[in-house]
């Protein structure tokens, strides 16, 4: 058992150091067109339950609801989606990937690139 | 003969007072420096007893609002639960899940040295260290994704001092690395903690914490840093008993695992970035 603690510190000690690396993460080419025309209903709405957004932000607890009832009214009263500035958008930077923020939920990088054009092309209820 | 007798009975009483001075030297390790080995979002030198299973559940609320949110209840929230078991009296090892991120983190405590009660040591030491892993959509690690780029690390060195009965408090400088960030941001980051108890009744006690990440620009790989991360300021209640102990406290800290803390804390306490949070430990012995 003695043995085990030098055996056991040396193996900890390999690992530690053995996959310590230093990268930068280059963020992905979404691969969408940002001519392609984006419906609420159809693309974005899936991502809420792809991404189970849900689960928190129902009808039933305290956060706002992005069911498919209620989600494009909450959007709009709550200015989540800022046409006037779609970059800034809360309903595109806080679950972006690439946002370092400890939101339970991102999106994919295809996701966020889907929610940022259809921000910028008006936010439509469609 | 009376002189050989006398020198017999002198030799084996003053050899008894010499091992009865020897008994009296022998220093044991003080007596529970800490009730459990986490103390609110740091480790403790405390380490159960060989063949002991701890488990922790670490539970953060959302940021305190107001009171529709129900000052954080109802909001999301964090949460990492725990199993560590102890190899050897010194040696704890573990393995723990966390909501945020889905980190998978596997640690390692190990007792270098005990605080004695005639101070022949003078202070508790620990090293206790970490390996995460981010268990997020491969999409986040953008480009050249590699298996290795979900890895972070935090290892720290824990100096103890049990002052009195009632106070204990602990210094502890860590480093803390993230295999993969976004341009602008740190792999590195050292760090300092302070944190202690002071016990107010025989189960209770009042506990805080304070990490402060610090800017060292000797390791700087950005003239700037994206983000200078903030201090983690937390104060709470410890409640407890031989095998559980329950803290209940307010902490700038939402992550719970702790290089995310060192590296990523964006909550000011001073300006409203509080949370709601608890932490209980169970322990059973085999």
């Amino acid at each position: 058992m003695k043995k085990f603690i030098p055996i056991s510190l040396v193996f900890f000690a390999v690992v530690f150091f053995s996959a310590c690396e230093y990268e930068f993460i280059k963020p992905l080419d979404p691969g969408i067109d940002p001519n392609e025309p984006q419906s609420f209903s159809s693309d974005i709405l899936p991502i809420f339950e792809a991404q189970d957004c849900v689960s928190c932000h129902s009808s039933v607890g305290t956060q706002f609801s992005l069911e498919a009832g209620s989600a494009y009214q909450n959007i709009l009263n709550l200015n989540l989606a800022d046409t006037g500035n779609p970059e800034q958008s809360v309903l595109y930077t806080v679950p972006d990937p690439t946002n370092p923020d400890q939101h339970p939920a991102t999106y994919t990088t295809e996701q966020a690139a889907r929610v940022l054009i259809w921000i910028q092309q008006g936010a439509q209820n469609n | 003969m009376k002189k050989f007798i006398l020198f017999i009975l002198i030799t084996l009483m003053s050899t008894g007072a010499i091992l009865a001075q020897e008994e009296k030297k022998e220093d044991k390790p003080v007596r529970a420096p800490f009730e459990s080995g986490i103390l609110i979002d740091s480790r403790t030198v405390f380490n159960p007893v060989k063949k002991t299973l701890e488990f922790n559940i670490q539970h953060r609320f959302a940021q305190i609002e107001d009171f529709n949110n129900l000052y954080g209840i109802y909001g999301a929230s964090n949460i990492r639960l725990a199993l560590n078991y102890s190899v050897m009296d010194k040696l704890m090892i573990g393995f723990g899940t966390t909501k945020d991120q889905k980190l998978q983190d596997f640690q390692l405590k190990y007792v270098i040295l005990e605080q004695t009660r005639e101070n022949t040591i003078p202070v508790g030491l620990a090293f206790y260290g970490n390996m995460a892993i981010d268990g997020r959509n491969e999409d986040v690690f953008g480009l050249n994704y590699e298996f290795t780029n979900r890895f972070s690390y935090f290892a720290q060195l824990i100096i103890s001092r049990k002052i009195s009965y009632a106070l204990s408090l602990q210094l502890a400088p860590s480093f803390s690395h993230v295999n993969a960030v976004l341009p602008g941001y740190e792999h590195d980051k050292i760090g300092i903690s302070f944190n202690g108890r002071l016990r107010v009744s025989p189960q209770s006690s009042i506990i805080f914490n304070y990490d402060q990440p610090l800017e060292i620009e000797a390791i700087y790989e950005n003239k700037e840093p994206a983000l200078k991360p903030k201090a983690n300021v937390a104060l709470g209640w410890e409640i407890s008993t031989s095998t559980h102990a329950f803290q209940i406290f307010i902490s700038s800290a939402r992550a719970l695992v702790p290089q995310y803390n060192m590296m990523y804390n964006t909550n000011d306490f001073f300006d409203g970035g509080i949370f709601f949070g608890f932490n209980i430990t169970r322990l059973w012995s085999f």
